[in-house]
């Protein structure tokens, strides 16, 4: 007959513990509206990987692995954008292939360094945006609103199908 | 914040990585050697809040190489092939 050590009991109570308090940030990210459902279920899925975990070093190592998951999709580092043919599109088409990866600290890095244009040149890059269409005024464009920029790209994610070709942006 | 130490760089079959880590130094050098002249040059001209706006530029442009990092480009038509990687 086998009985649990006191550590070892001790270990499976700490993870359990850790379990429940990562699926109830998962829960409470999801009602604020932090993560999309899908991201919800990814995580809840890491969680219930690591309840049907054997062992405590089983278990508490997925709540790290959603720890670190939840920091992830709370705090993206990058841009990701992926083009790729659409295989349902028919006909003899150009076919390309883009998968591009920009961090997010250029965005920032960006902003400070367009702060230090003199204005004559700002005003120079204003009129080339507008001339290319677009029409915000990079001089509103401070840390205040760069931080809501970055929190509302949070929740980018674009699936779109542009001249045969599949097109997807989302921030990881 | 540490610049990149090196570039993945693909052109069609030709690829290579660029060991960016032997720029840094050299550029600190020159740097080190520009600052104090151009502080002494702005000082004599009676310009030297143009100075600190110099300064602060570099120091811009420093944080804008360091944050490059991580940036990845792949694209591929038909065949030609362009990769940039900064790890």
């Amino acid at each position: 007959m086998t009985t649990a050590s006191p550590t070892a009991d001790r270990t499976d109570l700490e993870s359990e513990t850790a379990m429940t308090s990562e699926r109830r940030q998962i829960l409470e990210m999801l009602s604020a509206g932090k993560i999309s459902a899908d991201e919800a279920e990814r995580l809840l899925q890491l969680t219930s990987g690591g309840q049907s975990a054997s062992d405590g070093s089983g278990a508490s190592a997925t709540a790290s692995a959603v720890t670190s998951t939840v920091a992830q999709v709370l705090d993206p580092k990058f841009i990701r954008v992926i083009v790729e043919p659409d295989p349902t599109a028919s006909g003899n088409h150009a076919r390309h292939h883009v998968n591009v990866r920009i961090p997010l600290k250029i965005i920032r890095a960006g902003v400070n360094l367009a702060s230090l244009i003199p204005n004559d040149a700002g005003n120079m890059v204003q009129d080339s945006l507008l001339n290319k269409g677009y029409k915000g005024d990079l001089s509103k464009l401070d840390a205040s609103a760069l931080d809501e920029l970055i929190e509302a790209l949070q929740e980018l994610s674009i699936d779109a199908t542009v001249d045969n070709h599949l097109v997807k942006v989302f921030v990881e | 914040m540490i610049p990149p130490m090196v570039m993945w760089i693909k052109i069609q079959w030709f690829g290579i990585w660029i060991p960016l880590f032997l720029l840094w130094p050299i550029v600190l050098v020159l740097l080190l050697l520009f600052l104090p002249l151009a502080f002494l040059g702005m000082a004599i001209a009676g310009r030297l809040s143009k100075f600190w706006v110099v300064l602060r530029i570099i120091l811009a442009a420093y944080s804008m190489v360091c944050s490059v990092r991580g940036l990845q480009i792949e694209i591929q038509k038909e065949n030609r092939t362009l990769e940039i990687y900064l790890p």
